[in-house]
């Protein structure tokens, strides 16, 4: 390609508009990553390494593209070899093809990229690649490859869920101003022009909030619904958002039979994003603490569709439903329980629990300290400092955690009506608002004993409840709760509960009374109508059973359609996924890389047959190569001028000269055949490498 | 005679057995050498010669006078261990001069036939387009049909019969320049040209004092030769040679006011067979076609109706026609 290497520094409005649009975009997909590397590592990795990728990106400008293709594939496949040298051992030996593609259509069917245990390397290795190829063809005009590689970037997290509705649109609308003020750069268009294309961008953002906001209209409005519940796209049980305004239901969830009450936990998550959390890897083992010395028996009976299985902690043994276990160490239903369906646990604590952590070291496990101790890189600072302040006469784990409940008790507001999320939300609470509810309070404990080097987890699940018999326990939504606890060496995990109890109290009571007022007791409905006082985020619309911004730890699935869509994509990811698959495959035809990837099968393919066809067909696919190495046979030249003219090699003579035998006189048997082949592999050698 | 027996298998004698390829490419390259120690450096135009000799046709010389064209076909014929007549055409040529004519014996009482010098196995028509047309045709009818009726009576020409012809390519306002149906009769038409100068030093050096024609021994006979003939005749020629052949010829029809005939199509497969039996192959391949046919086809292709035959225009048709066709089309 002959084409001009356009200096760096020549501007133009639509250049200008265009690189504008090329750095948004690209910032769409990194954004991703960015939040990746600051919730589980050192933001400074992510802008050394994105630094370089661009130094490169200027750097190259002289290499022709393929090059910087293979530089970019490259990258890619250095850094995913680099992931998976640093992962688990027990990952690597079982490291099959089929379970890449397992991973990958994993990962591509909406499981988190936060999810993965050692994502810092990954989001570290993924980063390079992209960014480098995206610059290098923006930098040498080249605005449709461009899109195409952070296109593509962007696709793959909105096909994990990790960018949000917002992030997509702004993606969506800075490649097609890339594509259009890169056109026009193209053309020398007038200012007009690229203000023309300007107005359109804007139009397209726009339009979408105008069509809702009309009567009858469907739009769907970003911006204003954003805010709330954005952070989790994918199923709760791996993923809770905090923040807004939460939805406590009086509706009857389960009802337990035990011989004690408890806090019956759904859920442990590990990994803070500073909006949200996660719980990272994918199974674990049902394990009581060490030493217990109380077993207790629970039936729990399903009073409404539930997609988790509530039990004290810590739960040994199931029996009654298929399930399987998260890492945490919960149960999870394999689908969704049947209103009245009904499962036994049994679990295992250590009634002396509190006193086991006040008597232990700090002698973590090497695993515990590094899921357990993860806290953003944007957190820390004066969340660090406050926590240093108030743990200050504190010395031992136990008294930290009992520091931090009583001063968080003490100190903070308890409001259902919490402000709405944003990306900090312990910070938020712990600094500005000082006004939260479960899910703050125990999500400001953990990153605070984290800061204090406290291996600590975020709980969801229930309180006790109201005992509506002897050894039963009705639970309801308003019961569902979150709280922190607290790893022991040696012993396991204990709980806190730093949330001021009589405020949840009154507030639970209130909004049962609330709802006996206006919607009736409703102990067993399937109804999951949400109560005056808040937003209704509502779980019945969601297809994919999400549970949004609130603290509801189970998930409420309505209808029949949650109920399958557990295990097989739902239609839109399907749609969603073949729009993808189109758009790629009209990539790669535009840019002539379907034609060309056939081209290089066809050429290392050569079909058996009759010697005459062999003959032929090798000596085809030496023209091919031929004519990408040198240049095409002109159309009035024979083969031997044309091999002369390039000076072609002993076997390109060799397969020409059995060629002119099998067409001009047509006596090549088997031996010839397979010369042919010998000196067509030899000819590929030749030329295989630029 | 018909257009129809022209085609390779018609005229030919079959009882002759064939030379192995090998053989009659040595041949051919011991008859090369020995000419080309007479005529200095025009190998090209040698081969050329062996070529139209082995396609059975004629070669016409066009060029100056006085660069070797008689030489060129005495050493050749003397090469063969063949026999050499010569016949200067001049305006008040007939044709029975060149033919030959029956003479009254007083002796028996009978008209005795008297060979003419067209009766050889080369034959050197010097400056033919200095003869009425006449004349030229009787030279051109032996030639195509390889024998001469004198008075009612048919006698058969030699075998083989090669007929070299040259043209004054001077004094263009003092000929009769030969009618496209006759110049279509030869095979190729080839220019000798100047020698350059190392050549010619190399030419003064030989023919002074004594002449080397007249010390050219014979490397072959008139019978390995016929065979030879058989062998060229026998290469193969498969369809897509055939097809680049029909298309070339069709290409210049296109391109001309007067395109190459038919006859000029089978000349050049002809040719194209001999050239392959120079490289040493049984079979022709597209290259021997695309080498042969600007002499074989230039001088039958008129470019514009007032042009010249076989001018640079019409050379220019047939390179273009060269470039355009695909040999290797399926």
């Amino acid at each position: 390609m002959t084409r001009h290497v356009p200096v760096l520094g020549r501007c133009t409005p639509a250049r200008i508009a265009a690189l504008a649009c090329v750095a948004v975009l690209s910032a769409s997909s990194l954004a991703v990553l960015y939040h990746v590397v600051d919730v589980v590592g050192d933001l400074r990795l992510f802008w050394a390494v994105l630094f370089g990728s661009l130094c490169l990106a200027a750097l190259a400008q002289a290499v022709r593209p393929r090059y910087a293709l293979a530089v970019g594939v490259a990258l890619l496949g250095a850094g995913l070899l680099a992931y998976v040298s640093t992962a688990p051992e027990s990952y690597t030996r079982s490291l099959t093809v089929a379970q890449v593609v397992d991973d990958a259509v994993t990962l591509l069917t909406g499981y988190s990229v936060l999810r993965m245990v050692n994502v810092l390397v990954w989001a570290l290795a993924v980063v390079p690649a992209p960014a480098f190829l995206t610059w290098y063809f923006a930098f040498r005009e080249r605005y449709a490859p461009a899109v195409g590689v952070a296109g593509l970037a962007l696709g793959f997290f909105v096909l994990t869920g990790d960018s949000t509705g917002t992030a997509t649109l702004v993606g969506a609308l800075a490649a097609a101003g890339t594509v259009g003020f890169g056109t026009l750069d193209a053309h020398g268009a007038t200012r007009e022009q690229v203000e023309t294309v300007g107005v359109a961008l804007a139009l397209v953002a726009v339009a979408p909030v105008v069509v809702s906001v009309a009567p009858g209209g469907s739009g769907a409005t970003f911006g204003a619904a954003d805010t709330a519940p954005t952070t989790s796209l994918t199923s709760a049980e791996e993923r809770i958002g905090l923040g807004g305004a939460i939805d406590l239901s009086p509706t009857v969830q389960f009802v337990v039979r035990a011989d004690r009450p408890g806090y019956w936990r759904v859920g442990t998550y590990d990994r803070y994003t500073g909006s949200g959390w996660i719980r990272t890897g994918e199974s674990g083992t049902l394990a009581g603490p060490e030493g217990a010395d109380e077993r207790v028996a629970q039936r729990v009976t399903a009073k409404r569709p539930l997609s988790a299985m509530p039990a004290i902690a810590e739960p040994v043994a199931v029996d009654g439903v298929d399930y399987r276990v998260t890492s945490g160490g919960t149960p999870v239903p394999e689908g969704v329980l049947a209103t009245n369906e009904s499962y036994r646990v049994v679990s295992e604590r250590l009634r002396s629990g509190q006193r086991a952590l006040y008597a232990a070291g700090t002698d973590y496990p090497d695993e515990i300290e590094r899921r357990y101790l993860q806290v953003p890189d944007t957190t820390g600072g004066e969340v660090d400092a406050l926590a240093a302040d108030v743990t200050a006469n504190a010395s031992t784990p136990y008294a930290k955690a009992r520091a931090i409940e009583r001063w968080l008790e003490r100190t903070k507001a308890y409001s259902l009506d919490a402000p709405a999320a944003n990306d900090h939300l312990v910070r938020t609470f712990l600094l500005d608002t000082e006004t939260g509810y479960c899910v703050h309070y125990a999500s400001a404990m953990v990153v605070m004993l984290r800061a204090e080097g406290v291996p600590a987890r975020f709980v969801t699940g229930y309180t006790p409840g109201e005992q509506t018999g002897l050894g039963t326990w009705t639970v309801r939504g308003v019961d569902s709760h979150a709280w922190v606890e607290v790893y022991a060496p040696d012993t396991g995990w204990v709980r806190f509960d730093p949330t001021p109890a009589d405020a949840r109290i009154n507030a639970e009571e209130a909004a049962i009374a609330n709802a006996t007022g206006t919607d009736a007791e409703t102990p067993d409905g399937d109804r999951t109508t949400s109560t005056s006082t808040t937003t209704t985020t509502s779980t019945t619309t969601a297809s994919t059973s999400s549970v949004t911004a609130n603290a509801t730890p189970v998930t409420t699935v309505g209808g029949a359609e949650g109920a399958g869509g557990s295990t097989l994509p739902g239609p839109r990811t399907l749609l969603l996924w073949a729009v993808v698959a189109l758009g790629i495959a009209a990539v790669a035809r535009r840019l002539g890389l379907l034609a060309r990837g056939y081209r290089t099968l066809w050429v290392r393919w050569l079909p058996d047959g009759d010697p005459d066809a062999v003959v032929a067909g090798a000596h085809e696919r030496m023209l091919y190569v031929l004519a990408r190495r040198y240049r095409p046979r002109a159309s009035g030249e024979t083969v031997r001028e044309y091999l002369d003219a390039i000076d072609a090699s002993a076997p390109a003579r060799r397969l020409a000269a059995l060629h002119e035998r099998a067409r001009y006189r047509g006596d090549v048997g088997t031996d010839e055949a397979d010369e042919a082949r010998r000196a067509l592999r030899a000819l590929r050698d030749e030329n295989g490498r630029p | 005679m018909t257009e129809g027996s022209t085609t390779p298998a018609a005229d030919r004698d079959r009882s002759v057995d064939p030379l192995p390829v090998a053989e009659a490419r040595a041949l051919v390259e011991r008859v090369t050498g020995n000419v080309g120690t007479v005529v200095v450096g025009k190998t090209d135009v040698v081969e050329d010669a062996l070529v139209a000799l082995l396609a059975r046709g004629h070669l016409l010389l066009e060029d100056v006078p006085g660069v070797g064209k008689t030489m060129l076909a005495r050493a050749l014929a003397g090469s063969i261990d063949g026999t050499f007549s010569r016949v200067q055409f001049t305006p008040d040529l007939l044709p029975s001069d060149v033919t030959g004519a029956s003479v009254f014996d007083e002796a028996d009482g009978e008209f005795d036939f008297q060979p003419g010098p067209v009766f050889g196995n080369v034959v050197l028509g010097d400056e033919i387009n200095r003869a009425p047309p006449k004349t030229q045709s009787a030279l051109l009818e032996a030639m195509e049909e390889g024998q001469v009726t004198v008075d009612g009576e048919a006698h058969a020409l030699p075998d083989p019969i090669f007929v070299v012809a040259t043209q004054n390519a001077v004094e263009r306002d003092r000929v009769y320049d030969l009618p496209v149906a006759e110049v279509d009769r030869f095979t190729k038409k080839c220019t000798l040209g100047y020698p350059d100068v190392e050549e010619e030093i190399e030419v003064l050096g030989r023919v002074v004092g004594h002449h080397p024609v007249e010390d050219v021994e014979p490397v072959a006979d008139v019978a390995a030769l016929r065979q030879a003939r058989e062998t060229t005749a026998r290469v193969d020629t498969a369809e897509p040679v055939r097809r680049y052949v029909a298309r070339l010829v069709a290409e210049t029809r296109e391109r001309a006011a007067l395109g190459a005939s038919p006859r000029g199509g089978v000349a050049l497969l002809r040719c194209a067979q001999a050239r392959a039996v120079l490289d040493g192959r049984d079979y022709v391949v597209p290259d021997d076609v695309k080498r042969e046919a600007p002499s074989v086809l230039t001088h039958r292709v008129r470019a514009d109706a007032g042009a010249e035959l076989g001018g640079p225009d019409a050379g220019r048709v047939v390179s273009r026609a060269l470039d355009v066709v695909d040999p290797e089309a399926p």
